[in-house]
């Protein structure tokens, strides 16, 4: 499993492990605060061209836009 | 004792606050409906309580406005007691919050809401169990069916019972670490599979990335359709009523000898003004029902993602949408509601473009008109306001893009809840709100407004005028009627029905029945009279369509307009929207008019 994916690299239905979160400070607490961190599995459920795309992340759902996307990396998992 | 609800956004935190003070605040099934503090009272055992419902934050750590207000109020010491209301289906997230509560010092009890979500899925929680670990009460509830609301309310008041116990500290788990420990607490209460939701399957239809757009796109036309052609079968018998009222007061006032002027003002002043917009009700119901559903059902936070492309090429992301959803029912909550948004730049676009949203209170014009003008076609044209209005909502954010200060564009992340079958109680409760507002609205503004421009049309500068022509009225008309030329509206009276629309927009349809002396004007007669009083002036459809726009476009109501300036905290910010909106409704009504008129 590779560490360096950005969460936008991947498609609908994969599960991806976060590694780590490069955006600005505000983003990271809020994802934080939605349990978007490192360590966490994110199941990727749509995607859009644009890159916005809903995801589950510890029993919730929840849109997130290309923005925000671009700034996870980490890994599929297997 | 001050009890303050925080939690979560979308976690029942209203629900709960309006089962324990009997208030009706709005309540709905998305992120970010509850936009500031609202307090209530909860008497019990002869005392009184206060209450605090708090809008939804996910952690102390704030993003919106919204969640500031609820930041400063719980770090303020304020509140002797919290209750956390917490998701129970997503108990991980939760949390998440529920440490940092403890953690802020004041005595926590943690309310687990939509437990009968949990069930239904097939999982159990051992809740002796969590609160031991939590250090807290923990206590069942379903808000909206009123469960366990009771035991819970008697936990928090007991204050000394739920001080944190100070063996459980949560200050040496670092924040990466702290999910990680939240896991551990929930596998070990949570027990049971999860079973596949009804959400999963209709997320796949609607969020779908070639057909979810377009079935938003049918959703939103099949409300408006409905809206126009069911309301306008339930008017029939309503007019029929007014008719038989109008004609009834008339004899009765003319068998007691009624002055004519006083005659002239119950019947043709005030009956007209105000019979004339209550036979819109049915249309409005119906257009908040639908609303209503939309809310409940959680599909409003979807619409966010389904319209975050087009939203983003705007320079906004698809929450921005949400406001502008909301514009649709009132410009009032619509515009409070862009608080969710996370940069002043960003709130400040979305205020300026939310009122080209058609709101409820432009349908009795529409109807009216289209009613008028365009026979079997009348829902088609009403319907294309609602297009005409997301059109010019959209090029207005497309040309301020580029203005003002670069600040990065918030991307969009926004919670989507699952799908609830809308609790009967919740709609029939916010459209009652709706019907209330609206009657109220027809016994205060529209009543004065009615009566005021009755006495502008009937007194000159010489005391009571034979005609109109003459009258105060007339004259202030008469003045801006000329700018309103290009746009096929210059006559007298569309202007002083435009300048009456400032009260509430309504008010449109009251002053053409009271300037044109027709009672009960939105029934087929009523309509009749109009087209043929207009024709005189040479007013036909394309008059009637470009009004139309004109109604669609300028500034909203007084109500929406204080509004805008409490949120903007600026007067000449608020000037320089409403001169953008009057400048947008006599460009584009001119075009109409002047296109229009090459082939009508």
């Amino acid at each position: 499993m590779t560490q360096t994916e950005k969460l936008p690299d991947c498609q609908v239905g994969d599960r991806f492990i976060v590694s780590r979160i490069r955006l600005e400070e505000s983003l990271c607490h809020r994802l934080q605060a939605l349990g978007i961190v490192p360590g966490c599995q994110i199941h990727i459920l749509y995607k859009k061209r644009s890159g916005t795309m809903v995801i589950r992340c510890r029993g919730a759902r929840y849109a997130l836009g290309a923005g925000a996307a671009k700034g996870i990396f980490g890994g599929k998992a297997v | 004792m001050t009890i303050a609800f925080a939690g979560n956004p979308n976690c029942g935190k209203t629900t709960l606050f309006n089962a324990y003070t009997g208030a009706s605040l709005k309540v709905a099934n998305w992120p970010g409906v509850t936009v500031e503090k609202k307090e209530g009272v909860y008497t019990c055992n002869g005392r009184e309580h206060t209450l605090v419902d708090l809008p939804g934050m996910y952690s102390l750590s704030t993003y919106t406005i919204e969640e500031r207000v609820s930041r400063q109020f719980l770090l303020s010491g304020a509140a002797d007691v919290v209750i956390n209301v917490a998701d129970a289906s997503c108990l991980s997230r939760s949390l998440y919050l529920t440490l940092e509560l403890i953690e802020s010092g004041r005595p926590v009890v943690l309310a687990l809401n939509m437990m009968d979500i949990l069930k239904k899925r097939g999982q159990r929680l051992n809740l002796e169990r969590l609160s031991q670990l939590l250090g807290i009460p923990v206590i069942p509830v379903c808000a909206r069916r009123r469960e366990g609301i009771s035991v819970l309310m008697k936990k928090a008041l007991c204050a000394d019972a739920v001080r944190q116990n100070p063996a459980y500290s949560f200050s040496h788990i670092p924040d990466q670490e702290r999910f990680a420990w939240i896991e551990s607490v929930v596998d070990t209460c949570l027990t049971g599979c999860r079973r596949a939701a009804l959400t999963d399957r209709a997320d796949a239809v609607l969020l779908h990335s070639l057909w979810g757009t377009c079935i938003f796109f049918i959703i939103m036309a099949a409300v408006f359709l409905v809206t126009f052609s069911l309301g306008d079968l339930a008017k029939v018998p309503l007019e029929s009523g007014l008719e038989r009222l109008y004609t009834a007061v008339r004899q009765g006032l003319d068998a007691l000898y009624t002055a004519p002027w006083l005659t002239s003002l119950i019947v043709d002043g005030i009956l007209s003004g105000v019979g004339g917009i209550l036979t819109f009700l049915p249309n409005i119901i119906l257009l908040f029902f639908a609303l209503s559903l939309l809310e409940d059902s959680g599909y409003m936070a979807r619409v966010a993602y389904i319209m975050d492309g087009i939203m983003g090429s705007l320079g906004l992301s698809g929450r921005a949408f949400l406001p502008m959803l909301l514009g649709m029912g009132c410009t009032v909550p619509a515009v409070m509601a862009s608080r969710t948004l996370e940069t002043r730049r960003d709130r400040l676009r979305v205020i300026l473009i939310t009122p080209f949203m058609s709101c409820s209170a432009r349908l009795p014009v529409y109807i009216l008109l289209a009613g008028a003008f365009f026979g079997k076609y009348a829902s088609l044209a009403a319907l294309s306001m609602y297009g005409i209005g997301l059109l010019t909502a959209a090029l207005v954010a497309w040309c301020t893009k580029n203005l003002g200060k670069k600040e990065k564009q918030a991307p969009l992340i926004l919670e989507l809840p699952d799908y609830k079958a809308p609790a009967p109680r919740t709609v029939i409760l916010y459209v009652w709100e709706k019907i209330r507002d609206y009657l109220t609205r027809a016994g205060t503004t529209i009543f004065l407004a009615s009566i005021l421009l009755w006495i502008l049309l009937h007194v000159g500068p010489g005391g009571f005028v034979a005609s109109m022509e003459d009258s105060f009225a007339a004259w202030i008309g008469q003045k801006i009627a000329p700018l309103l030329a290009p746009c096929g509206l210059g006559m007298w009276q569309i202007a002083v029905a435009l300048i009456a629309g400032i009260a509430a927009k309504e008010v449109v349809v009251s002053s053409l029945a009271v300037l044109l002396g027709i009672t009960n004007i939105s029934s087929a007669a009523g309509m009749g009279a109009l087209r043929t009083a207009w024709a005189a002036y040479g007013f036909g459809p394309i008059n009637a369509y470009a009004l139309m726009v004109f109604v669609l476009l300028y500034i909203p109501c007084a109500a929406a307009l204080a509004t805008i300036c409490c949120e903007s905290k600026s007067r000449l910010w608020t000037a320089g929207a409403a001169a953008l909106q009057i400048g947008a409704a006599w460009i584009v009504s001119t075009l109409v008019y002047q296109i229009g008129s090459l082939f009508l």
